[in-house]
């Protein structure tokens, strides 16, 4: 195997990364990058195999952030700059102010890096990182009645389309760890399906089924290491644990090794004993797992507030949960959204669906505290029902909101202030799910999978400048099929 | 999009019109013709030429014939003007002469390219409805498995809420889910299946939007019939069935009483030529009863993917659980004339059922379950001359679909259908009043009308277990409906020409009362839909033997309950629905001949149909966990159907189809257009070659479904979005060891084990063997499964059903036999060919 591939697939040079929930679909830490100088590499690879010994990785890298923004409050401006240049006298290395002057990644942060930030924050621009190794989008499309699924893989620069269909179960999401592209098969399939980006068909390496009965319903993967990962199922009790080696082609081609454990979460549950577990992330060596606790036999309206169970991975027990004040955190952000540098744990849904429009929003979770911190913008400030968001920085989202109306919107959402700042799209009926899915890269691309597919309409990839919120693409980009899933991914 | 919609809208009803008006200018002008005209006509000679001359009627015979007639012209002269086919019992001991038991002609339709299926010659102990009509030409059966779970008909490409389906000519299409289960159709009870394509015969007074599926029950013949059957996965089936004479009959001089009846009655159910219904002028009565009691434990073995479909190393074959099925099925009849000649019928069919729901085959739900309870009752009444007809109906059904949680310590015992309720309970209450009147004018002209009043109710609740039963939701719909058609039929005899010509107006009221209690309260509403459909057909009689016919025709299909007022939880009211609607077109030529010399006769009929849909609703996602029904989708489907049905008198006979249609999705929606619609097979075909030799017959059975794909962009190459073709044979021996009472069948089903899935990717049963062992008796001992072709010796009269016209003759044709019988073909008078006489 290359080394590039061994950095990218092997456990030892990717689960620090792995482990980094948000930052794994977009911004590659910079040690990431070093695996590709001799030292750097025996200097990590030293590092994981003693990791490896026992087992885990729990330590998660900085997560995603925004190029330039080394505040992390989701803007680039001069102070950012100026913290840069503080860091570079400093000769402490942050990948959000190594800024690409054409010639890739140094591996410095220097005074150059801070001044060239500097000027994007005058012009009002998103800089670009060097360190910024997402190449790629993959794009999980579903056709207009949900009965097929496929892939679409979207070259950062040519905006070049490859696509192949059927490649995923009709109810599928896509997740991304450690460089590795995963579909998430849902309910009536509960599999995990591992797919080659890199071969001209887009082809699978491996499926492995992690069914816990029909109404299991697979809903996410985490990989802690080369050897464990957690699995939920929205329709189960039991969080899955599982061994990633069994999607290796070579290894176990029955997967009878796949699922290896679990951990009970019924007691974390409402009356009807299922806790609707939905999403996950790590942060500070502890598992986060969204418990959406909805009456599992009444259409799903919540049983009440919802809660995060906190899962201790060495030991696969509940170490506590956090009780949240919002009701049905449903968004689906592609796993929980952590921001390292907030040490806050973002969860947003839409309450009561449809049902109530005010209630509802973006809730976080200190992780420091095992406590939250309340919602920080509510249904009725965002004005409908939510239900999906990107975290930009601590006082900076988007967010995708149903209104009363029926029209979903697109939204810049001010975090501290709990307002709306812009609306960017406005559906013009609802009729379909009309804005399925929003991305961000971190060179501030909004990606946004716009579905609505009714004469008079283009359906496609839509992008957008967050920096001026300014629509780049001048016509959606079709990936194949009505786009409702998106990733981001590195192209070794 | 509503502004576009509505542009297509009024796009849509100028193309409507530009394609009908022609036609239905046309077809009037020659009804002036045809009227203009008649006079000479009615002379006996002109008369002579299209009858005899084996059977000139007289001329006292024809206005009898038209003031008999519920019958058009050519119906009325193939039904009651023409000689009578009696079937004669070749004496060789052998089954030879018995004839095929699909016919290509109704005698409620001369234009249309029709069906009809004697099911009472069965080859099989243990088939189905839906595997019956599966055989026939243009017809794909689309089930979820096993042959007792959820499986609907598709004809001509449509969707299966475009398939009228009707039971003794009540409709079982419900406002609430216009699809009909035709696994809950019991076989045994069943006498008579009509399949129209592509229209909507006149005797169905509210439209089918695509085609018409008329299942007609036993009508007795004197018989006690009783069958014990027991076969592979726990199938076993028990069916017992009398018919009683009781009182005299004036006519017909057989205690049978039904013998007569063959013209008698096309009542409101759409059922022509009942054979013992009472006679006009009878004053007897008759009572039937027959029962079915039928389980399957649905135990077969499968390839379980484990919802891999990229995997097959951990493939495994698994038990299909929680199939079993349990049905029973009473019917009961009873006729009576009344002073005058007039006559009553009251009927009542009764069916239930409990059957598990397994879902897909990865993860089985262990404990969902369905219990079915459907009651029809029947009361009409026919004038003593069959030209008036009033029937009332009312019609229950209810349902209860459990997916109970359960909370043991085994993960895999919450196994569920996935269904966001535990409980669900679904009534539906209908009724029905009709009235039909037919009015001959002069001797070749048919006047039809038809009226139906309508009102449907649906009432659905749901429970969970943890609000204590309580009732949490509980919506309440209705439906009135008014339809009204007038026909009319005319021969035109200088040309050998027919034209039926038809108008049909339905109009709906909807009005849907929301539970404010309902978590997912919906708003009330109400909606109003009105269509005027009209059609025109045409058959010409090119010359002895063979016809050409051609049909055009609109329709609509107007939104479920489900579509235009949202569902319990998942689906939003859309009160601004437009129906589906379209035209239907169709031409072919059907050709009966025969061959003295090599004893064979045959039809053959061959037709090209293009049929065009718009508006199609569609259900789609309005949000994570909304829906909402919408008009999006328009279509094409033409293609080719080919059909062969033959028999010898050496005792063979084939029955052959092909359909080959092409789809194409003219959606506007992203990545559509031009695409095959999903879940229908381009091609299908299927054979049947009996071997009869009297005391034994076998039967050979192949069926061929195609390569599709099962998702609306057509993704190639992937196994999650087509289904492999699929070839089955299945193969019966009869035997009837003791006398002709006495039958025994064994039957293999699916001979080669295929295990490729149906279209909706459920797993189907590999190889299955049965065993049927029958005993009937009639009141002039014929036997179960001959009684129909195989009458008694010369001399003797002929049975009921061979008496009474093309529909029951089977093969031998009205047309077929107007063009043999007008140019005194020898091949009906050649005492080579014993089996066939002219009375």
């Amino acid at each position: 195997m290359k080394n590039s591939e061994a950095c990218r697939r092997k456990p030892g040079n990717t689960t620090v990364h792995v482990a980094a929930s948000r930052s794994i679909k977009t911004l590659r830490p910079k040690p990431a990058r070093l695996c590709c100088s001799l030292a750097a590499r025996l200097l990590l690879l030293s590092t994981l195999l003693a990791l490896n010994a026992v087992g885990l990785l729990l330590q998660p890298t900085a997560a995603w952030a925004l190029c330039g923004d080394l505040s992390s409050d989701g803007f680039v401006t001069s102070s950012d700059a100026l913290a840069a240049l503080q860091k570079a006298v400093a000769g402490n290395y942050d990948a959000r102010g190594d800024i690409d002057s054409g010639s890739g990644s140094d591996s410095l942060l220097l005074a150059g890096d801070a001044l060239a930030l500097l000027k994007a924050a005058v012009a009002g621009n998103i800089p670009a990182c060097a360190a910024a190794r997402a190449t790629h989008a993959a794009v999980l499309t579903a056709s207009f009645r949900f009965d097929a699924s496929g892939l679409a893989l979207i070259d950062f620069d040519s905006l070049e389309v490859r696509f192949r269909g059927g490649v995923f179960h009709r109810d599928s999401v896509l997740r991304t760890q450690g460089g590795r592209l995963f579909g998430v098969n849902r309910l009536g399939a509960n599999s995990i399906q591992e797919i080659d980006f890199t071969s001209p068909e887009l082809s699978t390496l491996k499926e492995c089924s992690v069914s816990g009965g029909f109404g299991s319903n697979t809903h996410d993967l985490l990989l802690l290491s080369a050897q464990k990962g957690y699995v939920t199922a929205y329709g189960g009790s039991e969080l899955l644990i599982v061994d990633p080696r069994s999607l290796d082609p070579e290894v176990d081609p029955a997967c009878a090794g796949m699922v290896t454990g679990s951990i009970d979460l019924s007691a974390l549950a409402d009356a009807d004993g299922i806790p609707e577990m939905d999403q996950m992330t790590i942060a500070e060596g502890q598992v986060f797992v969204s418990l959406q606790t909805l009456v599992h036999s009444d259409f799903f309206p919540p049983a009440g507030a919802a809660r995060v169970a906190v899962i201790d991975p060495q030991r696969d027990s509940v170490a506590g949960f956090v009780q949240l004040e919002l009701e049905n955190p449903f968004a689906e952000t592609k796993g929980l959204i952590y921001l390292p540098d907030a040490g806050l744990v973002y969860l947003g849904g839409p309450g009561q669906t449809f049902l109530d429009f005010d209630d509802g929003g973006i809730e976080a979770v200190d992780v420091a505290t095992l406590s939250s911190k309340g919602l920080l913008i509510s249904g009725a400030e965002l004005g409908g029902d939510l239900f999906d968001f990107v975290v930009v920085g601590s006082r900076r989202a988007y967010a995708v909101v149903a209104e009363p109306g029926g029209a979903n919107v697109l939204l810049e959402v001010d975090l501290e202030a709990g307002r709306v700042t812009d609306e960017l799209i406005r559906s013009s009926a609802l009729v379909d799910i009309p804005i399925a899915d929003i991305e961000l890269n971190e060179d501030g691309k909004l990606w946004v999978a716009f579905r609505e597919d009714l004469p008079g309409s283009r359906p496609g990839i839509r992008i957008f400048s967050i920096a001026d919120n300014s629509e780049i693409t001048d016509e959606p980009i079709f990936p194949g099929d009505l786009p409702f899933n998106i990733v981001f991914v590195e192209m070794p | 999009m509503f502004d576009a919609a509505a542009q297509r809208e009024a796009g849509r009803r100028l193309r409507i019109r530009a394609a009908m008006e022609p036609a239905i200018l046309l077809s009037l002008c020659c009804a002036l013709l045809a009227l203009l005209i008649e006079p000479p006509l009615l002379s006996s000679a002109a008369y002579a030429v299209v009858i005899s001359p084996p059977a000139v009627p007289s001329p006292a015979a024809v206005p009898s014939a038209a003031a008999s007639g519920r019958m058009a012209p050519l119906r009325r002269l193939a039904q009651a003007e023409l000689p009578t086919i009696v079937v004669e019992d070749s004496g060789q001991g052998a089954g030879g002469g018995r004839l095929h038991r699909r016919s290509m002609e109704s005698a409620e339709d001369s234009t249309g390219f029709v069906e009809v299926i004697d099911t009472r010659e069965v080859w099989r102990g243990f088939e189905t409805v839906g595997e019956l009509l599966s055989q026939s030409v243009g017809v794909q059966l689309k089930s979820m498995g096993a042959r007792d779970d959820f499986a609907t008909l598709s004809v001509r490409g449509a969707p299966s809420s475009q398939v009228k389906i009707l039971l003794d000519g009540v409709s079982l299409n419900r406002a609430q889910n216009q699809v009909v289960n035709i696994s809950d159709l019991p076989m045994d009870a069943v006498e008579r299946i009509e399949i129209y394509r592509g229209f909507t015969p006149i005797s169905v007074t509210s439209s089918g939007a695509s085609s018409v599926v008329n299942i007609i029950t036993r009508r007795g013949g004197d018989r006690t019939t009783a069958s014990l059957s027991y076969g592979s996965f726990g199938s076993a089936k028990l069916s017992a069935g009398i018919d009683l004479t009781l009182g005299s009959t004036t006519s017909g001089g057989s205690s049978a009483g039904s013998n007569q009846s063959a013209e008698a009655d096309t009542a409101l159910d759409g059922s022509s030529g009942d054979i013992d219904d009472i006679n006009a002028t009878s004053h007897g009565s008759r009572f039937s009863a027959f029962l079915t009691l039928k389980r399957s434990d649905g135990d077969f073995e499968f390839v379980d993917d484990k919802g891999t479909v990229t995997n097959p190393d951990d493939d495994s074959v698994e038990k299909r659980r929680n199939n079993k099925a349990e049905s029973a099925d009473l019917l009961l009849r009873y006729s009576t004339a009344v002073a005058g000649g007039s006559s009553f019928t009251l009927s009542q069919q009764l069916f239930y059922k409990d059957e598990g729901l397994p879902g897909l085959g990865s993860d089985q739900s262990l404990h969902a379950a369905l219990e079915s309870l459907r009651n029809i009752s029947s009361l009409s009444w026919n004038s003593a001359d069959k030209t008036l007809a009033i029937e009332a109906d009312a019609t229950f059904l209810h349902q209860d679909l459990s997916d109970p949680r359960k909370n043991g310590p085994d993960e895999s015992d919450r196994s569920r259908l996935g269904l966001p309720y535990e409980r669900a309970l679904n009534d539906t209450t209908a009724l029905s009043l009709s009235a039909r009147r037919s009015k001959p004018v002069g001797a070749y002209h048919l006047l039809e009308t038809g009226f139906e009043g309508a009102w449907e109710l649906f009432e659905g609740d749901t429970f969970d277990s943890l609000r204590q039963g309580e009732k949490w939701q509980r919506i309440n719909q209705e439906r009135n409906s008014l339809a009204i058609v007038a026909g009319d039929e005319i021969w035109m005899a200088p040309w050998n020409l027919a034209v039926a010509l038809q108008l049909r107006h339905e109009r709906l009221w909807n009005r849907f009362n929301a539970d404010p209690s309902s978590p997912f309260p919906s708003e009330d509403g109400s909606n109003r839909e009105s269509s005027t459909n009209p059609r025109l057909g045409l058959r010409w009689e090119a010359m002895p033997g063979l016809s050409l016919k051609a049909n055009v025709s609109s329709y609509f299909r107007p939104p479920a309950f489900g579509e235009l007022f949202g569902d319990q939880g998942f689906s939003v009211a859309n009160p601004g629905l437009r129906s589906e609607s379209g035209i239907n077109r169709d031409v072919g030529l059907m050709w009966s001949g025969n061959s003295s010399r090599a004893r064979l006769r045959w039809d053959i009929e061959y037709v090209y149909f293009n049929n065009d849909s718009e508006d199609t609703i569609v259900v789609v996602q309005t949000s994570s966990r909304k829906a909402k029904a919408v008009n999006v989708d328009d279509a094409r489907v033409r293609g080719h159907e080919l059909r062969l049905e033959a028999s010898s008198q050496t005792g063979i006979s084939l029955s052959a189809n092909y359909t080959k249609q092409d789809s194409f999705n003219l959606s506007r929606l992203a990545g559509q257009w031009g695409k095959e619609l999903p879940g229908l097979a381009p091609e299908e075909a299927h054979t049947m070659i009996v071997f009869d030799r009297g005391s034994w017959s076998l039967a050979y059975e192949t069926e061929f479904t195609g390569k599709h794909f099962t998702d609306i962009i057509n993704t190639p190459g992937s196994a999650r979005t087509s289904i492999d073709s699929r070839l089955t044979h299945n193969i019966s021996l009869t035997l009837s060891p003791f006398d002709s009472h006495w039958q025994i069948t064994a039957e293999v089903e699916n001979l080669g084990d295929s295990l490729v899935p149906d279209v909706f990717g459920f797993p189907v049963p590999g190889r299955a063997w049965y065993l049927t062992v029958s005993y009937a008796l009639a009141a002039e001992e014929s036997h179960l499964t001959t009684a129909r072709m195989r009458s008694q010796g010369s001399g003797k009269s002929a049975s009921p059903a061979v008496s009474s016209g093309p529909v029951l003759a089977g093969p031998v044709s009205s047309n077929a036999v107007l063009g043999n019988a007008a140019l005194g073909n020898p091949v009906l008078s050649d005492p080579a060919f014993a089996g066939l006489a002219i009375r």
